[in-house]
């Protein structure tokens, strides 16, 4: 249910954002969307949650933040992978593998 | 662990510490709203795109956003702490720009900025230097136990004078054990010994103090052990306690002075301590060589007293106590012969009415003259700031508030305060040590100022506000005209800045107005000296020495043995060569004991308001009053008492005495006083004057004890009690360094029992008598003359720039015809504008002011004409000087060269 994928901690959702940026420098739009399409609908984030993830991701290095003109010519805020952003994603990412594993370890059990 | 984002857009120089361009709030929220924008417009395309309507698409888009304005506030709560640090940041590199920038160009205009620091470094440097003073005499805790508790308790004369002398020993015991007001009682004497370890003999300060005194005052030897009682017992050892800085100048801080034998008045002492590092006592200062232990022999034995106050109780409650117990202990009180009130003094009330006031006006002083400096370096400024005016209003153009701008001036005139007061300090510190070498002997409590944190702080402190006080009026002014007023006028233009210039001229007439005050005041404080120096003390003081003896009571039991003593003395003492006349009495003119009881005059009643319990009172032998010059104006000298033989002990009395000429004016208006008799108290002996003498006084002095004197034969038998005390006085033209000690030795060598106490010139006790008169007289005048020489300096400052700035004109002036001396009027003209106002100001304020210090001055009016006018004159002579320098300079101005420039 998107209500309950969507109480999801705010590491989780930094790092769906880490992620996506590692295909590239995009907009805020452009990552909400993305990420709508690879879930084929299922994550259905509140944008608002989502720049907020983009303000502390920038804050804290993971992220760096460029003006630039999008494809139909208006102002856009467009934001890059940085180097330690990519290290905090590859230690996200197989943190939450770790907890992927444990968890199903539990519900799998007959 | 840090990487670097490539930050577009990143001002130079702020550090990286922070990630986001920290552009201000209002930018941020613009782009938090551009941002949203974009992704709201966006949205509603696409869902534009899958059939919604326009309506529609926009209510689902912000629906699908969710709450923009949490999101702010989100964003908000982030970005504070970078906020606040980027905001510290910024303003804290504004102001290190700032002082940049007013060190550099301080250092482009040297002499400027020399000039203005020196001018502000004597102001600062007078103010901190007076200010320690005050601290130190008036403010500071006095260092000991409970201190500011700690009181002087003296016995006072009930009615007729306005004296105070120093308990009784006895009293004193009284006090102790009934006294609940006070919470210890302590005695000592103060006095000076010839202390000898070896061949040489030096004069030192020492003092007899009781065996509690140093748990009194919360202090411990450094080196050995204090009094016990057993010290004082009459057939101890005698023992002292070394003074510390005794102790390291002659000793080197060894600590096998303990058990040394020392000679204290030829007398042998064991050393068993010294004492702590500068101890003082309270209410006598000044160092001492050594320390003894108090013994009390005769019972009338007089001490001083030190009490501390049970907290709670005030002085007043103590005075009051005392007085009771001393009016009703046993043996003590009453029989018209000796005073039973006391009275408890603390610091405040023992310095003297006359000695704080004498500081306070110390301290206005140095405030004017602080003014005055102010005044100057605001000019110096003004004129500066002036020919900036274009800088200042360029960069108003670019952008730079006029709040940024006064930032800018302020920076530099604080710069200028702050080098002033580290200059001012060190000046301070050598002007300090010049007004403690300078400083009577009386006013030794000068002797522990130094320049304490709190007097650092303070002259921080006024550093810091004249650098408001000057910085900002300049400030102001430079940067009140916009870019187009300044461009369009020429620099040189005649009028140049009418406000700036008016405001100039207001300064050097205030400053000039508080010269003439600092003067008048300066003058008068110098006739009042005057006249008290040359105040006819009424005897010959010059070449008179005298030491004072005592002969202890267990050693001279009978009158016969003192008698013996003393003829002996003055025996040694008149063969030593250079000494002219001898006589013995009990105390060195013009300082005189006190007689008390009701005086009674035969044959008359005194109406009660001519009622006088006290008089002065002296005692001395034949020759007393041809030594010491003291003229004879009726009568005869008074028969001495017939001397003790062995077979009577007792001499016989002859009643005889002599009274002062204003005792006799007195009560004798018609004459007649030879041959009358009077008597002090109902029990007491009746007398007959047999003549009368001039007066003998002490100028200035505060505490006399009365103008009414009576003088009695040294050895009579009424007053016997105190002749185991003498003055020995000898008349000489030799200096006294080199007679004392002969004297001292002549003394000892009579007898072996005899005390030495200290010796003393008449001229000496004259001179302290208006040490402090000449203090004030010396510190004012400094400072009248230091603040007429900044007010001179200023003024000539202000007439050379407005000449300087009416250059073209006197060169057209010139070319037209004008004579050198027309250019001198021109210039002067208005240079004596400002004096004349400076000075009438100043006059007018002087009529008020020196009002204050009128209790201070001796035999001269607050508003004496004599001093305003040499004041003025002064004043008008110095600062047309100032003029004439620039008029004449004017005068020589070559109009060709003038007209070019520009």
């Amino acid at each position: 249910m998107p209500r309950d994928v969507n109480d999801l901690l705010h590491g989780t959702l930094d790092v769906l954002v880490l992620k996506t940026l590692s295909w590239g420098p995009m907009h805020g739009y452009a990552i909400a969307t993305w990420i709508e399409q690879r879930t084929d609908g299922t994550l259905e984030i509140v944008d608002a949650a989502l720049y907020k993830s983009l303000h502390r991701l920038e804050h804290s290095g993971a992220v760096a933040a460029e003006w630039g003109l999008s494809e139909n010519n208006r102002r856009a805020k467009y934001y890059s992978l940085t180097t330690r952003g990519r290290q905090l994603m590859r230690a996200e990412t197989a943190t939450w593998r770790r907890y992927v594993v444990a968890v199903s370890a539990v519900l799998e059990t007959a | 662990m840090s990487d670097k984002p490539e930050r577009p857009g990143m001002p130079e120089g702020v550090r990286r510490a922070f990630r986001l361009p920290w552009r201000g709030k209002a930018q941020t929220d613009r782009d938090i709203d551009d941002e949203v924008a974009f992704h709201v417009e966006m949205r509603i395309a696409a869902l534009r795109a899958s059939g919604f309507t326009p309506e529609d698409a926009r209510a689902e888009a912000l629906r699908r956003f969710g709450d923009v304005e949490e999101f702010h506030d989100y964003c908000q709560t982030i970005d504070a702490p970078y906020a606040r640090r980027a905001r510290a940041s910024r303003w804290a590199q504004g102001w290190m720009q700032d002082v940049r920038f007013a060190i550099r160009q301080l250092r482009r205009t040297p002499a400027f900025t020399t000039i203005a620091v020196l001018t502000l470094a004597l102001g600062i440097g007078a103010n901190t230097a007076i200010f320690s003073v005050v601290q130190h005499v008036l403010l500071a805790p006095i260092p000991y136990r409970g201190g500011d508790r700690i009181v002087q308790i003296l016995e006072s004369i009930p009615s007729g004078g306005h004296g105070f002398v120093i308990p009784r020993a006895k009293l004193v015991s009284v006090w102790q054990a009934r006294a609940h007001s006070l919470e210890q009682i302590v005695g000592y004497d103060p006095g000076e010994a010839t202390f000898s370890d070896g061949p040489t003999l030096e004069a030192i300060a020492s003092a007899s103090i009781a065996v509690d005194m140093l748990p009194f005052l919360g202090v411990h030897p450094v080196l050995g052990r204090n009094f016990v009682p057993g010290d004082t017992m009459a057939d101890a050892a005698p023992v002292a306690l070394l003074g510390y800085g005794m102790w390291q100048r002659r000793y080197g801080g060894s600590s096998d002075v303990l058990g040394r034998l020392v000679k204290l008045n030829g007398k042998s002492f064991v050393v068993i301590g010294v004492m702590p590092r500068g101890l003082a006592l309270p209410f006598d200062p000044g160092e001492r060589g050594v320390w003894m232990p108090l013994h009390l022999t005769t019972p009338y034995d007089r001490i001083q007293v030190l009490g501390r106050l049970r907290s709670g109780n005030s002085a007043s409650d103590a005075t009051r106590e005392l007085s009771a117990i001393a009016a009703t202990a046993p043996g003590l009180s009453g029989g018209g012969k000796y005073p039973g009130a006391a009275s408890v003094f603390t610091r405040r009330d023992l310095l003297g009415d006359s000695y704080q006031q004498t500081l306070i006006m110390l301290f206005g002083a140095v405030g004017l003259v602080l003014l005055i400096a102010c005044a100057n370096v605001a000019n110096l400024l003004l004129v500066r700031a002036g020919s900036r005016e274009r800088e200042f209003a360029v960069r108003a153009a670019l952008g730079a508030g006029r709040g940024r701008l006064v930032r800018q001036v302020l920076t530099e005139s604080m710069l200028l305060a702050l080098a002033g007061c580290a200059v001012g300090l060190l000046l301070a510190w050598r002007g300090l040590r010049l007004i403690i070498a300078l400083s009577p002997a009386e006013l030794s409590n000068l002797a522990g100022v130094r320049l304490e944190p709190v007097v650092l702080a303070w002259s921080l402190g006024i550093a810091v506000f004249t650098g408001l006080i000057f910085g900002l009026v300049p400030a102001l002014l430079a940067t009140e005209h916009t870019i187009g007023e300044s461009l369009k006028s020429s620099t040189r233009s005649a009028s140049g800045s009418v406000r700036a210039r008016r405001v100039r001229g207001t300064l050097i007439v205030g400053e000039i107005a508080l010269s003439v005050v600092l003067l008048v005041g300066a003058g008068l404080l110098m006739r009042s000296f005057t006249a008290l120096e040359h105040m006819d003390p009424g005897f010959d003081p010059h070449g008179l020495v005298g030491i004072s003896v005592e002969m202890p009571e267990e050693h001279f039991a009978s009158r016969l043995s003192r008698y013996a003593a003393i003829t002996q003395m003055v025996d040694g003492v008149s063969k030593i060569p250079g000494v002219q006349s001898i006589t013995v009495a009990s105390d060195m003119p013009p300082n005189d004991g006190a007689a008390f009881g009701d005086l009674e005059i035969a044959g008359r009643t005194l109406a009660s308001s001519a009622q006088v319990s006290t008089l002065g009172f002296a005692m001395g032998d034949e020759n007393y009053f041809r030594v010491i010059g003291l003229p004879l104006r009726e009568g005869r000298i008074f028969t001495p008492d017939i001397p003790p033989t062995a077979a009577a002990d007792s001499a016989i009395a002859t009643h005889e005495i002599m009274i002062n000429q204003r005792f006799a004016k007195r009560f004798w208006p018609a004459g007649g006083a030879v041959g009358a008799r009077i008597r002090l108290g109902d029990k007491g002996d009746w007398m007959t004057i047999v003549g009368v003498v001039g007066d003998a006084q002490l100028p200035g002095a505060l505490r006399v004890i009365s103008d009414l004197r009576m003088y009695v034969p040294f050895s009579s038998v009424t007053f016997s009690s105190v002749t185991s005390q003498a003055e020995i006085i000898v008349r000489s033209a030799v200096p006294s360094g080199t007679l004392t000690p002969e004297l001292n030795a002549a003394i000892m060598r009579a007898s072996p029992f005899i005390q030495v106490h200290k010796s003393q010139t008449a001229e000496s006790i004259i001179a302290e008598a208006v040490a402090q008169p000449r203090f004030a007289m010396t510190l004012i005048g400094a400072f009248a003359l230091l603040a007429l020489i900044l007010a001179v300096v200023g003024l000539y400052g202000v007439i050379a720039y407005s000449v300087s700035q009416r250059t073209r004109e006197i060169g057209v002036r010139i070319a037209l015809g004008a004579q050198p001396r027309d250019v001198v009027t021109i210039v002067m003209r208005q240079g004596f504008a400002l004096v004349a106002l400076g000075i009438a100001l100043g006059v007018a304020a002087a009529f008020g002011a020196t009002r204050v210090i009128q209790s201070l001055l001796f035999d001269v009016g607050s508003t004496d004409l004599a001093t305003f006018l040499i004041a003025g004159a002064l004043t008008a002579i110095v600062t047309s000087l100032a003029c004439y320098i620039p008029a004449r300079r004017a005068a020589r101005i070559d109009p060709l060269v003038a007209l070019r420039a520009d």
